[in-house]
C-alpha cells in the first residue's frame, strides 16, 4: 500500500490559518536582512510544542525524506522540524499524538537495536528504520508534515529562505516574464513572436 | 471597504441576490446600472485582492477560500443505494465562498460554448436513460452576451480554428505563450490537429483600471492579488457598488425563500455574520448561488403550496447535475519548462469537440496544456507512480521533474442523469441547523468512454512533442465536481424544466434563476463564460420585466 497522502485523506481543519508575511511585501533588502537573524536563530531554537527528544527524532526523520549534503537544500535547512512543531498545535492538532508516539518509537527502536537515539544513528542505521515503519500512518503524517515544512508559504514557519523552492531549482521570485522556459523561447524564436506568444 | 448604498432592514428593494459569484456579481451589477435597488446576500467574506496569498498549504490542503466543512458539511454517495458519508476533507461539491463565488478561485479558462451544444439532442438524437435535451435558445441568441462578458470583464485570447462565430474581436491579445503551451501545439501539429491561443478571463494588458497579469504563476485555487483575473469581485462588484443602487451584504447565509398565499416571492430569511436571522423583502427574489446551493435552498423553501420546494412542479430541482468529466496526462521533457511561471494555461485544442457517432458513444471535450501543481502539491503528487517517495532519490526525482513536467488536462461532456442529484441530507445538519447539502453522482458510462478516448489523444500528443515520460493517472468515477450544472434547467415546457428561457421560475413569478443551475447540457468543459453570459442576458429580461410591471 502506498503512503502516499492524496488530497481526500488530508486532515482537514476550519481553524484560522496562519497569519504573516504576503511574498510581495518581502523587500529584497528587508528579506537578506531577516534571514540573516533567521539563520543565526535556526540552531538553537527551542522548541514549543514538541519535546526536545521529539523534535531530535523529527529533525533527523525529516532529513531521510529529504536528505542534505549533496549541494542542494533538504528539509533541514528549510527549517522543516519547526514548521512541524508550529503545526501540531495549530492546523494539524490532530496529527499530534501519532505525530509524537511515532518519534517516541522510532527512538525505542533505534535504542533496541543500537542502545542510542534515532538522530544519533548513521544516516544508513536510520533509512533501515524508516522501512520497518515505511507503511504506518505515523510514516505519511510525518512525511506530509516535513513536505509542508519543506514546500509550503515560509509564513508557516518552514521552508526558510525558500530553501524548499531552492530544492526544486525554481527560479523564486513575486513576478515574471517571457520567456518562462526552453520551449516557450524556441517558440518565440521559430515565430517570431514576443510578449503576445503568437496567435493574435 | 468601499463606501456602499446601505439599506435598512425593513426597506423592500426590488431585487435581492442570493450569490454574488459568475452570475450574481453580474445580475447586481447589470440591475443596479438599470436603476433598481439591489441588495446581494453573500454566504462567504467579502475578500479583497491584498487579501489574497500564494499559500499552497492554506488554499489547497486547507481549502481556505471554500466554505468551512465543518459549517457547511456536504454527504456523498455514489447512488442512492448506498448511506451518504459526511466528507471529511475536500468536499464533493466544490464551490469557493466570499463576495466573487468561484470566479475567485477558478483558472480562468473562459471558452465560450459552441453552437452545437445548444442543439445536440436535435443533431444526435435521444440518449436512453438520460435527460439529453436541446437548450430553448441557441448559439446565436447567446452571442452578443458573450461578446458583452468579453467586452466588460476583460477576456484574453485570439482567433482560431474550432471557434464559434463572434461578433467582435478579443479585446485583448493572448496571454504569451509557456512550454507548456509550446509543446501541445508542437505534438497537435505533428499529429495534424489544431492547438490554439487558450481564451482566458486574466488581463494581458491593463483594462477598465485593473492591472495586467504579472505571471506570477498562482492562478488555479488562488484569489487573484494584482486584480488581473476577471471575477467578478475584480471586474463588476466595484462598478455595481459605484451605481448607489447595490449593497453586498457578505456573511450572509439564506436560509430559505419566502411566498406569500398567492404563491409570490417576498423575499428571504437569512442568517447574518452573527448568526441572526434576518429578512431580507424584495419586489422579486434572484436565486445565484450555484448549481448546488441553488437547488437546496430551493428544496428547503417549503410550504403548504410548495410541499417539495419551490419552483419543484417538475420535481426536476435538484436533478440532472452534470460535473463534466476529468483526466489528465503527464508527461516529462528533457528541458525546463518552469511551468511554475505564469497563467495555467496558454494553448488548447478543440479538434475533439464534437461528438463522433462512430466512436460508439455520446462525448467531446478539449485539451489543454498546464501543470497546476505547485511546490508543495508537486511533491505530494507530482512523480511518476513508481518513483521513490523519500530518500535522496526521492529528492534528486523532484528536482529533475519539477522544472520539467506538464500535464494535459482533459475536459469532457457529463451527460444529464436523473439520479445525479442534490437532495437534503435527512441526518445530518449544518451549523445553522438545515439538512446538510448530499451529493449523489455517479459518471454516465459514456463520459467515462469519453474521458478515457480524450486522455489516449492527450497521451499521443505529449509522445508526439517529444516526451521522455508520459504518465496517465488511471481514468476513475468522479466524487468532486468544481462545475456544477444543470440542477435547475431551463426549458420551454414547465413539466420538463424549472425555470423559463429567461430564467424565470416556471412555478413562481417574480423567482428567477441564473447561474450553473440553468444549463440543459455540460458544454465541454470550461463553464464560467456561459455562466456570465446567460447573466448578462437574463439581467436584460429581467429589468424588461421589471419595467412592464411583469416582476
Amino acid at each position: 500500500m502506498s503512503t502516499l497522502p492524496t488530497r481526500r485523506e488530508f486532515v482537514s481543519t476550519t481553524a484560522a490559518m496562519f497569519g504573516g508575511g504576503w511574498l510581495w511585501l518581502q523587500l529584497p533588502a528587508l528579506a537578506t536582512l531577516s534571514a540573516c537573524a533567521r539563520d543565526a536563530a535556526r540552531r538553537n531554537e527551542p522548541f514549543t510544542n514538541l519535546s526536545e527528544a521529539e523534535g531530535r527524532a523529527m529533525r533527523a526523520f525529516a532529513a531521510r525524506i529529504l536528505p542534505s549534503g549533496d549541494g542542494v537544500p533538504g528539509a533541514e535547512e528549510a527549517g522543516a522540524v519547526w514548521f512541524v512543531d508550529r503545526a501540531v498545535a495549530g492546523p494539524f492538532a490532530g496529527m499530534k499524538e501519532p505525530i509524537t508516539s511515532g518519534l517516541a518509537d522510532l527512538d525505542a527502536r533505534a535504542r533496541a537495536a543500537h542502545s542510542v537515539d534515532f538522530a544519533d544513528l548513521t544516516p544508513e542505521q536510520q533509512d533501515a528504520i524508516m522501512r520497518e515503519v515505511e507503511a504506518t500512518p505515523f510514516f505519511g503524517m510525518a512525511r506530509l508534515l516535513t513536505l509542508a515544512g519543506t514546500f509550503a508559504d515560509p509564513s508557516h514557519g518552514g521552508n526558510r529562505e525558500h530553501a524548499g523552492f531552492a530544492l526544486l531549482d525554481m527560479e523564486h521570485a513575486p513576478a515574471y516574464q517571457p520567456p518562462f522556459g526552453w520551449y516557450d523561447e524556441q517558440y518565440a524564436r521559430e515565430n517570431g513572436t514576443a510578449a503576445d506568444g503568437g496567435g493574435a | 471597504m468601499m463606501q456602499q448604498r446601505a439599506f435598512g432592514e425593513g426597506d423592500a428593494v426590488d431585487f435581492v441576490i442570493v450569490g454574488s459569484g459568475a452570475a450574481g456579481g453580474i445580475l447586481a451589477k447589470e440591475l443596479a446600472s438599470a436603476g433598481h435597488s439591489v441588495v446581494v446576500l453573500e454566504q462567504g467574506p467579502w475578500r479583497r485582492a491584498q487579501d489574497f496569498r500564494h499559500d499552497e498549504l492554506g488554499n489547497w490542503i486547507f481549502n481556505a477560500l471554500l466554505p468551512s466543512t465543518q459549517d457547511h458539511p456536504q454527504t456523498f454517495r455514489r447512488s442512492a443505494e448506498e448511506q451518504a458519508q459526511v466528507a471529511q476533507s475536500t468536499p464533493p461539491v466544490l464551490y469557493s465562498a466570499g463576495v466573487g463565488g468561484s470566479s475567485v478561485h477558478f483558472t480562468a479558462n473562459f471558452w465560450r460554448f459552441r453552437p452545437v451544444d445548444f442543439r445536440e439532442r436535435s443533431l444526435l438524437g435521444a440518449i436512453p436513460g438520460t435527460g439529453f435535451a436541446d437548450w430553448p435558445i441557441t448559439y446565436e441568441e447567446l452571442e452578443p452576451y458573450y461578446t458583452r462578458v468579453d467586452w466588460e470583464i476583460g477576456v484574453s485570447g485570439a482567433p482560431g480554428p474550432s471557434d464559434p462565430p463572434r461578433s467582435r474581436p478579443y479585446p485583448l491579445p493572448p496571454m504569451p505563450v509557456k512550454s507548456s503551451g509550446a509543446l501541445l501545439e508542437a505534438g497537435a501539429t505533428k499529429l495534424g490537429l489544431h492547438a490554439q491561443p487558450a481564451p482566458l478571463a486574466i488581463l494581458s494588458r491593463p483594462f477598465n483600471g485593473r492591472n495586467a497579469c504579472v505571471h506570477c504563476g498562482w492562478c488555479m485555487g488562488y484569489g487573484c492579488e494584482m486584480d488581473a483575473k476577471s471575477s467578478t469581485l475584480a471586474a463588476v462588484i466595484p462598478q455595481a457598488v459605484a451605481t448607489g443602487n447595490c449593497e453586498i451584504r457578505p456573511e450572509s447565509t439564506v436560509l430559505r425563500v419566502e411566498t406569500d398565499a398567492a404563491g409570490r416571492a417576498t423575499g428571504v430569511v437569512y442568517a447574518d455574520i452573527d448568526g441572526t436571522e434576518r429578512r431580507q423583502s424584495a419586489r422579486a427574489v434572484i436565486l445565484a448561488a450555484n448549481g448546488a446551493e441553488t437547488p437546496r435552498l430551493l428544496l428547503l423553501s417549503t410550504s403548504p403550496q410548495f410541499p417539495d420546494g419551490l419552483a419543484n412542479s417538475s420535481g426536476l430541482v435538484g436533478k440532472y447535475m452534470m460535473w463534466n468529466a476529468h483526466a489528465d496526462a503527464f508527461a516529462a521533457f528533457e528541458h525546463p519548462l518552469n511551468e511554475y511561471k505564469s497563467v495555467q494555461v496558454t494553448r488548447i485544442i478543440h479538434d475533439f469537440y464534437d461528438s463522433d457517432p462512430a466512436r460508439g458513444y455520446y462525448g467531446g471535450g478539449g485539451l489543454d496544456g498546464r501543470l497546476f501543481t505547485g511546490p508543495l502539491l508537486f511533491s505530494l503528487i507530482g512523480l511518476p507512480p513508481d518513483e521513490p517517495q523519500w530518500g535522496q532519490e526521492y529528492k534528486n526525482r523532484l528536482r529533475e521533474y519539477y522544472t520539467r513536467t506538464m500535464q494535459v488536462a482533459c475536459a469532457g461532456t457529463s451527460l444529464p442523469v436523473e439520479t445525479n442529484t442534490i437532495t437534503l441530507d435527512p441526518d445530518v445538519k449544518d451549523a445553522f441547523g438545515r439538512p446538510a447539502l448530499r451529493v449523489t453522482y455517479r459518471d454516465h458510462p459514456d463520459d467515462l468512454k469519453n474521458i478515457t478516448f480524450l486522455q489516449e489523444r492527450a497521451r499521443e500528443i505529449m509522445e508526439a512533442a517529444g516526451a521522455q515520460r508520459v504518465w496517465t493517472p488511471p481514468v476513475a468515477e468522479s466524487t468532486i465536481g468544481a462545475h456544477l450544472l444543470g440542477t435547475c434547467r431551463m426549458g420551454d415546457d414547465p413539466r420538463t424544466s424549472v425555470v423559463d428561457a429567461n430564467h424565470r421560475a416556471h412555478d413562481v413569478p417574480n423567482l428567477f434563476i441564473c447561474d450553473g443551475s440553468s444549463f440543459v447540457t455540460s458544454g465541454r468543459g470550461q463553464p464560467t463564460m456561459t455562466i456570465m453570459a446567460l447573466a448578462f442576458r437574463a439581467a436584460e429580461h429581467i429589468a424588461q420585466a421589471a419595467r412592464q410591471n411583469q416582476i
